[in-house]
């Protein structure tokens, strides 16, 4: 099995896609492991700081999911401007 | 990999790393048996919330004495027990000066000064001389680190090609292409030959995200290979490192402040909002030479901002209508346009921490009229004979502004920062002066 790294994004959503189990999605489409750590997401949108574990390429595809789900992903640090 | 610390992995005078957002607190030989690293920027124990270094001042103020600072020369490293280093690798340099208002404070009855980071004092004349010496300093310490990302859309790609180059390290900028002429070819200047400029059809936060993204890969890379990091990006890999450098403008106009008035006077201090780092990171410094029993005047915090883009500036507004500190936000903003370009920053990443400083310190965030900035600007320019960029004629406004509002009294004594010097935004200042159909002449 690959040797498995975690990262940390920041992801925000946009009032259409607060209902839409993304996360959950990409759970189970990667295998993945992920723990979210801080969020604020009401009805009209919000963002959520997660680290998701897996391989680096997995990563990779999943990053590139979300961002094709319409969810603004970020590293987690891109906003210690 | 070998978890134990090397003597530059452990700081001499810090204890450790504490979550600004959550508090949990990590020490460097946990980070290093956790992480693999002592350079990390985030609580990842806990709430991924940023990381700040906590200092011994027991062992600080044994060696920091009124006496030993008296002693030592005015020069960036003099408080340097104060910083996260064991050894010293940038070259010192004085401190920026603090000089006295020639015509601008008689005009508006105050004791005015101006604190000039846009003086040769700094390497390449901008604040982010301080924070980036910081981060480079650290990663000289450790040793491994083969290349530097940044983005920027100017003074701080500036500053970072300046001490790649001298410290002999390839340096990538990334920056939106639409960035004006003057600021790419003052970039182009402190870039070594190993280095390059990466233009992308992407704005500030897109060229943020893939310098970012380029650097983690590179540091997984190396980290599966049981290798050590091999980049950072200074104000945000090593970032707990970098903040602390702007801790030194607030202690050097706290030691300067001193030999010029009497000791029980207020100092109020302006300060231009970007990320509002700068100001939070000064403040920080003021406080450890209190608490050191180096500095005694009572001083106020006050932060700048164009109504432009504002976030800071409407928090407080929420603050000062009785909502509580705990209980406001910083709403970021998507969309804003400012001729202070180098603020032009809709999500703070310091904002919250800001609104603490000014409640604690009693003193406010003021929001400013493009126009006004503007006017502010051509004053400096014509009466004081400084050439700040439009920042500098930002924090003149909020101080016209304060004096207004009677946010601040006359005959008091005030610190005016200019942060970057305005020859790198020769162009602009041109083209806005066209928009306003003001007269050029004096900027030319």
């Amino acid at each position: 099995m690959a040797e498995t790294i975690s990262r940390e994004f920041r992801l925000e959503f946009p009032k259409n896609l607060v209902k839409e189990p993304v996360i959950s999605n990409v759970i189970k489409k990667f295998d993945l492991t992920a723990n979210i750590r801080r969020a604020d997401v009401t009805a009209d949108g919000g963002w959520l700081i997660l680290s998701i574990e897996g391989a680096p390429e997995v990563l990779d595809d999943a990053e590139k999911y979300i961002s094709e789900c319409g969810v603004k992903i970020s590293p987690a640090e891109s906003d210690l401007n | 990999m070998n978890s134990k610390l090397t003597a530059a992995e452990k700081p001499k005078f810090a204890i450790g790393l504490r979550c600004l957002n959550c508090g949990e607190k990590y020490s460097f030989e946990q980070l290093k048996e956790e992480r693999g690293t002592t350079v990390v920027n985030l609580c990842y124990n806990g709430c991924l919330g940023p990381l700040e270094i906590e200092f011994d001042y027991e062992a600080i103020s044994k060696i920091l004495t009124p006496k030993e600072v008296a002693a030592r020369p005015e020069t960036f490293w003099r408080l340097r027990e104060l910083q996260p280093v064991n050894e010293i690798k940038i070259i010192d340099r004085p401190y920026t000066p603090l000089v006295r208002s020639r015509k601008i404070g008689k005009e508006l009855g105050i004791e005015l000064f101006f604190k000039l980071d846009l003086a040769e004092a700094n390497p390449t004349r901008s604040f982010k001389d301080r924070p980036a010496t910081l981060a480079f300093n650290r990663v000289l310490e450790l040793g491994h680190f083969e290349k530097v990302f940044v983005a920027s859309t100017g003074n701080l790609a500036i500053a970072t090609a300046y001490l790649a180059r001298t410290n002999e390290l390839p340096c990538r900028v990334y920056i939106p292409r639409s960035l004006g002429e003057c600021k790419k070819d003052a970039i182009r200047e402190q870039l070594g030959e190993d280095s390059e400029i990466l233009e992308l059809d992407a704005n500030f936060d897109e060229c943020l995200i893939r310098s970012v993204n380029d650097c983690r890969k590179i540091n997984e890379e190396a980290r599966l290979a049981g290798q050590p990091e091999r980049c950072f990006v200074p104000n945000n890999t090593t970032r707990p490192f970098y903040k602390e450098g702007s801790k030194t403008s607030g202690s050097e106009i706290a030691l300067q402040i001193s030999k010029e008035i009497e000791p029980n006077r207020e100092v109020n201090i302006f300060y231009p909002i970007g990320t509002a780092a700068l100001l939070c990171g000064a403040d920080k410094g003021i406080n450890e030479l209190k608490k050191l029993e180096l500095f005694e005047n009572p001083h106020r915090i006050f932060g700048v901002q164009p109504d432009t883009c504002s976030p800071v500036v409407t928090a407080w507004e929420e603050i000062k209508n009785g909502k509580k500190l705990e209980d406001v936000e910083i709403q970021p903003l998507k969309k804003f346009e400012t001729i202070a370009k180098s603020i032009a920053i809709g999500n703070p990443g310091s904002g919250k921490e800001a609104l603490k400083v000014f409640a604690k310190s009693g003193g406010g965030a003021i929001g400013v009229d493009e126009e006004d900035i503007f006017d502010a600007e051509l004053e400096l320019i014509r009466e004081e004979n400084l050439f700040p960029q439009f920042v500098g004629g930002t924090v003149l406004a909020g101080i016209r502004k304060a004096l207004a509002t009677g946010e601040i009294e006359k005959g008091a004594v005030v610190v005016a920062n200019l942060t970057g010097f305005g020859e790198r935004i020769r162009d602009d200042i041109f083209a806005v002066a066209e928009k306003y159909g003001r007269e050029t002449e004096t900027t030319k």
